[in-house]
């Protein structure tokens, strides 16, 4: 039984924000900052995208006295699943090509 | 600290205590970027967002076929205690329903009362069939955890279907509407029958509604018990 990932214009924003750095674990706040969605849009999408296994979540320890940080990287279903779905929803909303970065 | 990130901390710290077994971490995530956020609005604006993490509900997630045994008792034991009190309600609704048809006999109700009597209670009749069957059908849970984890999978598929396949959705609108019949032929004016058949409606929307988020609930489990079972574990 496989659960749909809803296919939503915010979760391509985030897949494409992933795919500018895909080698790098990411932070909550700063995908919420480069892709201008507010922290109640953003992680329900990190959470489905984990549901889905197409997201691993990690722990960074950080300086003394700073807590540590949740960080974000897609897996190698994630990396495929958001090239796809990147360049499906570029081809659907011709206005979302600059803003998901899908170039020609 | 300023007041506004003191109250943005306490806002996340807040949501993480409240939050489901299965969305802690990441509302535990939320909380710990407030301190990276260089604006104290920001932060706030973040903290109130995060409250939204409240509204997805998630079990704590299995990571091995380990974990299986455990996890599937607790959902036998429950979901069978949960129909065995659901059968007892409809017994004790059809109880109503049928002392409400003896009173339809009376002159004084029409053949709309009798009809919508006789439809909600041949509903409940149905439902409280299917719910015996599916408490008696009782099956005993395997050790091994692969055979657990299968077990435990076709548990979790028999209760989505008792939930939400197309008979239980037949009988809840054939209770909903022999209810509203019933509703119809009572004096009063149009308005007043118009308020009890929307409050009647509005009574199984709130259950129908969590029906729908644990059936989500369960259909997760089912996908995870399958990567599990595709993995190995």
């Amino acid at each position: 039984m496989n659960l749909k990932l809803r296919r939503s214009p915010q979760t391509s924003l985030v897949l494409a924000e992933f795919l500018e750095c895909k080698d790098e674990w990411r932070y909550g706040y700063d995908i919420s900052r480069n892709t201008g969605l507010k922290s109640g849009t953003l992680y329900p999408i990190l959470m489905r995208l984990a549901e889905h296994r197409l997201l691993k979540t990690s722990w960074e320890t950080t300086a003394e006295g700073r807590p540590p940080r949740h960080m974000y990287k897609l897996t190698e279903d994630g990396l495929r699943y958001a090239r796809a779905q990147v360049a499906a929803s570029a081809e659907r909303a011709p206005g979302l090509r600059g803003l998901v970065g899908v170039e020609g | 600290m300023t007041l506004i990130r003191r109250k943005a901390l306490e806002i996340s710290s807040w949501v993480t205590w409240l939050a489901s077994p299965g969305c802690k971490d990441w509302a535990e995530g939320l909380e710990r970027e407030v301190a990276f956020i260089p604006s104290d609005w920001h932060a706030l604006g973040w903290a109130l967002g995060s409250i939204r993490v409240l509204f997805t509900p998630r079990e704590v997630p299995l990571r091995s076929l380990a974990e299986v045994p455990t996890v599937a008792a607790k959902f036998v034991r429950d979901h069978r205690l949960k129909a065995s009190f659901t059968f007892y309600g409809c017994i004790a609704t059809g109880f109503l329903l049928a002392v409400s048809l003896w009173s339809d006999r009376h002159p004084v109700s029409g053949p709309l009362s009798l009809s919508g009597n006789c439809l909600a209670l041949a509903a409940v009749f149905s439902f409280s069939l299917r719910l015996r069957a599916y408490c008696r059908s009782a099956r005993i849970q395997p050790t091994e955890p692969r055979a657990c984890a299968l077990f435990f999978r076709s548990e979790l598929l028999r209760f989505i279907d008792l939930e939400s396949d197309r008979t239980t959705a037949l009988c809840l609108a054939a209770f909903i509407g022999g209810i509203a019949l019933s509703f119809l032929s009572l004096r009063g004016s149009a308005l007043f029958k118009a308020q009890e058949i929307a409050l009647t409606f509005a009574m199984f929307v709130i259950p129908v509604i969590q029906a729908r988020a644990n059936s989500q609930k369960r259909r997760r489990r089912v996908s995870e018990l399958d990567a599990l079972l595709a993995g190995g574990g």
